[in-house]
């Protein structure tokens, strides 16, 4: 019989000792704080510290692998982590009696892949979360949904099937169905990188617009101009810890750390 | 030389229609008690506990080992000889052509409910929708449009395989081909006779599973 040999290291799951809590300052809407996440063997985030203040865009830059995404899904629960805490909006993640649902319903999410529901047409896409999470009754879901689809340009498509936009026209579908919810804070992962280049500009026009009006917004991209154009804050992530952060202007043009220099070096060719 | 001599049959047409009925009847209610079973069969595989994926297995395994004919018979009389209550053949028939359908259909489900994209049942979580709101709302409507059509082939099997249920002496379309067999001694035409009823039931159900299927293409 193997003796069981208990290891030292983050709790997990089934035998989570006291969960480490982290507090919001007044104008944070999120802060992680020590996030650590393995997949199997591999530990993808290492303690990863961030915060995102109210109506700040933050993006999230950094080498493929990274974690960034991992990091993403972990805001809003997609993903669970094994040690650290996540507090969004005085809620800490890393509580098993946190309802999470309520968490996920006031934090949209942009996928790289759009993935509108394919057997509902924009304007249905747009009204789910409305009517079977928040429960609004139908009608005012459908005039507040034309709205929104109207805000992103694309009313007169409000009957059409995902199949039948392009994607930079189902990505906007995708943000329309993130605003639906009203949402404090909306996460993007890539939202551009499946789209042809000539229908990349109407997607970051839209989250322009949002940012403008205040939106909390954290992105994931590696469009280093539009990071650069968009972000109120940069955070360079590698092998699943944060590197380096600051204002766009100080990370893009005088990094610090020699692995963002490298990094940017790599993506920065001109 | 055998001379042909459908115009025998016509005097039992009556008795080819009520055979006809039952036929259906008992199809269409052994598909209820399949489409049931075979749901209640892939939730059991799909969850997390094996104290019901493991019986639910060794259940499908066990019914899709068994030839029909001998699960028929096995179901007339065993429930009665073990449970002491005699169930009406009908019963037996209804029942055991369903759950030996359920079985195979439970299949069907099973991977159409794994089939559906990740990416999906993903945008709705991250609405944050309860786990049966997604059921209901995204991984129904999407396993539904891809076990339609397997779904449609197995009641044409099993509308087929329902003239096995004559062995309990349900007087069914095959079962009442024997008897007129018996009575006018014109087995081949009777044989025709029914063969073309079969053949009709299942040609309408296939052209019907086809315009289904190009419908739900059509709404994608
Ligand atoms: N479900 C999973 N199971 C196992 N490993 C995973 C899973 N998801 C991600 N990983 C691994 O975790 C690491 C971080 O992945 P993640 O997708 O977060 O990186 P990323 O920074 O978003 O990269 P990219 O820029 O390519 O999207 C990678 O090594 C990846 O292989
Ligand atoms: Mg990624």
């Amino acid at each position: 019989m193997r003796a069981r040999i208990e290891l030292p290291g983050p709790p997990t799951r089934g035998n989570r000792r006291l969960a480490e809590r982290i507090d919001l300052e007044p104008d944070e809407i999120l802060r992680a704080a020590n996030v650590h996440k393995r997949f199997g063997q591999t530990d993808v985030l290492r303690g990863i510290d961030c915060v995102v203040r109210k109506g700040e865009v933050v993006v999230l830059i950094g080498p493929s692998g990274a974690g960034k995404s991992t990091f993403l899904r972990c805001m809003n629960g997609l993903e669970h982590f094994h040690a650290g805490d996540i507090n969004f909006g005085g809620v800490h993640l890393s509580d098993p009696t946190t309802d999470i649902r309520r968490v996920r319903s006031d934090i949209g999410m942009v996928f790289q892949r759009f993935n509108l529901f394919t057997h509902r047409t924009a304007i249905e896409n747009v009204v789910e979360g409305p009517i079977y999470v928040r429960r609004t009754p139908r009608a005012e879901a459908m005039r507040k949904g034309m709205q929104i689809l109207e805000k992103v340009g694309l009313a007169h498509k409000a009957k059409s099937y995902p199949g039948q936009l392009s994607g930079g026209e189902q990505q906007r579908v995708g943000i329309a169905r993130a605003l639906a919810m009203d949402p404090k804070m909306i996460l993007f992962d890539e939202p551009t990188s499946s789209l042809d280049p000539e229908l990349v500009g109407e997607v970051l026009a839209v989250m322009r617009q949002l940012s403008r009006e205040g939106m909390t917004m954290v992105i994931v991209t590696h469009q280093m101009d539009f990071a650069r154009e968009i972000a109120d804050r940069v955070v360079f992530i590698d092998a699943g810890a944060v590197i380096e952060e600051g204002d766009p202007r100080t990370v893009f043009s005088s990094p610090k750390s020699g692995r963002t220099q490298a990094f940017l070096a790599r993506v920065l060719v001109h | 030389m055998y001379d042909l001599h459908f115009e025998a049959l016509v005097p039992y047409a009556p008795l080819l229609l009520r055979g006809l009925g039952v036929t259906l009847y008992v199809s269409v209610f052994a598909l209820l008690v399949g489409i049931l079973s075979g749901l209640l069969l892939a939730f059991a595989r799909l969850s997390r506990f094996p104290l019901l994926t493991v019986p639910a297995y060794l259940f499908i395994d066990f019914i899709r080992g068994v030839p029909l004919l001998v699960l028929l018979i096995f179901i007339y009389y065993g429930v009665s000889i073990f449970t002491g209550i005699n169930i009406p053949a009908i019963g037996a028939a209804v029942g055991g052509l369903g759950i030996f359908y359920g079985a195979y259909m439970s299949e069907i489900f099973r991977a159409g409910i794994l089939a559906v994209d990740k990416g999906q049942t993903e945008a709705a979580v991250a609405l944050g929708m309860t786990r049966m709101r997604v059921f209901q709302r995204v991984t129904l409507p999407h396993a539904f449009r891809t076990v339609l059509p397997p779904i449609t082939n197995s009641f044409i099997s099993l509308v087929k395989d329902s003239s096995l249920v004559s062995v309990l002496a349900i007087s069914d379309l095959t079962r009442e081909g024997q008897e007129i067999v018996v009575a006018t001694f014109r087995a081949f035409e009777a044989y025709t006779a029914i063969a073309l009823v079969y053949y009709a039931i299942t040609t309408i159900l296939s052209v019907f599973s086809t315009m289904l299927e190009r419908r739900i293409r059509r709404g994608q």
